[in-house]
């Protein structure tokens, strides 16, 4: 490179300008460089992301269904119903229990 | 430090921060002042400067090595220059066969050029110019790069720079003491 030839041409430049553009050059280039590849890694996070939303909502609507299927209550169940009744569980409540909710077809009374 | 060692340096993961310092170290003085006479004044060097080197950083991975790495960071820097001017042109792709629009205006209204009596006699014979001519002109008789260089940066026949700039040059020399 010839020198002295900015000379020649005219052209001037600020005090400084090349210390001061090196590390200006350097941050520039590598923080936008890292800003594009953050995006990247976000980026490729968005598959997975939908995956995901269709994995939860496969089971938030099949459990749904399990439940709106699931046609008992705590009544069918003696031991739960004497919780919520807070009756003590007793062979007569047993008994109570069994000839009130059950069919009589299914049960089997020994002589 | 050679080229192939800052090469690896840059092409690796852990070093390549620390070789891309010592690439601006040291190119930005040579590419700084090939993009100024492309786009003549400072701001606008500077700013093209800017964009160079983040697509020297962004694209070294793509560096095969098929050419010098200088010829290459050149050729980064010409054709962001001449993109500078068609943005600057709202002229799509600028027709680089033709003068340059506005080049003394340009020249003068920039609070880093010092006009005296030799530099605005030169730059006119230099507007007189294609962007071509004056591009082969500057990177020969300033910038001092061979003639196999510049055909390699502006992808162009070596003896079609030759031609070229020996014509020139000797306009050049014979306006300039007109």
């Amino acid at each position: 490179m010839k020198k002295n030839y900015n000379k020649e041409l005219g052209f001037k430049i600020p005090k400084n300008y090349f210390e001061e553009s090196n590390t200006k050059l350097f941050d520039l280039s590598v923080n936008k460089k890292r800003n594009i590849s953050n995006l990247k890694s976000l980026s490729e996070f968005i598959p997975y992301s939908i995956a995901a939303i269709f994995i939860i909502g496969f089971f938030v609507i099949n459990s749904n269904q399990n439940i709106s299927n699931d046609n008992s209550t705590l009544e069918d169940s003696a031991l739960l119903y004497s919780l919520i009744s807070g009756e003590e569980i007793t062979e007569q409540y047993v008994f109570d229990y069994l000839v009130t909710n059950t069919s009589s077809n299914n049960i089997i009374y020994k002589k | 430090m050679k080229d192939e060692e800052l090469v690896i340096l840059l092409k690796s993961k852990e070093l390549k921060n620390k070789g891309f310092k010592i690439l601006i170290d040291l190119y930005q003085f040579k590419i700084y002042w090939m993009i100024r006479k492309v786009v003549l004044s400072h701001e606008s060097a500077n700013d093209v400067l800017q964009n160079t080197y983040i697509k020297i950083y962004r694209n070294i991975d793509k560096f095969r090595q098929e050419s010098k790495l200088s010829t290459w960071i050149y050729r980064i820097a010409y054709n962001e220059s001449i993109r500078f001017l068609s943005n600057e042109s709202k002229i799509k792709k600028i027709n680089i066969d033709t003068v340059q629009e506005n080049y003394t205006k340009k020249l003068y209204a920039d609070n880093y050029f010092d006009a005296n009596k030799l530099s605005v006699k030169f730059h006119q014979l230099l507007s007189e110019l294609t962007v071509r001519q004056r591009t082969i002109f500057n990177m020969k008789y300033f910038d001092e790069l061979k003639f196999k260089e510049i055909s390699k940066i502006l992808e162009m026949n070596e003896n079609t720079i030759k031609s070229i700039y020996y014509d020139v040059e000797k306009k050049i020399k014979r306006d300039i003491t007109e």
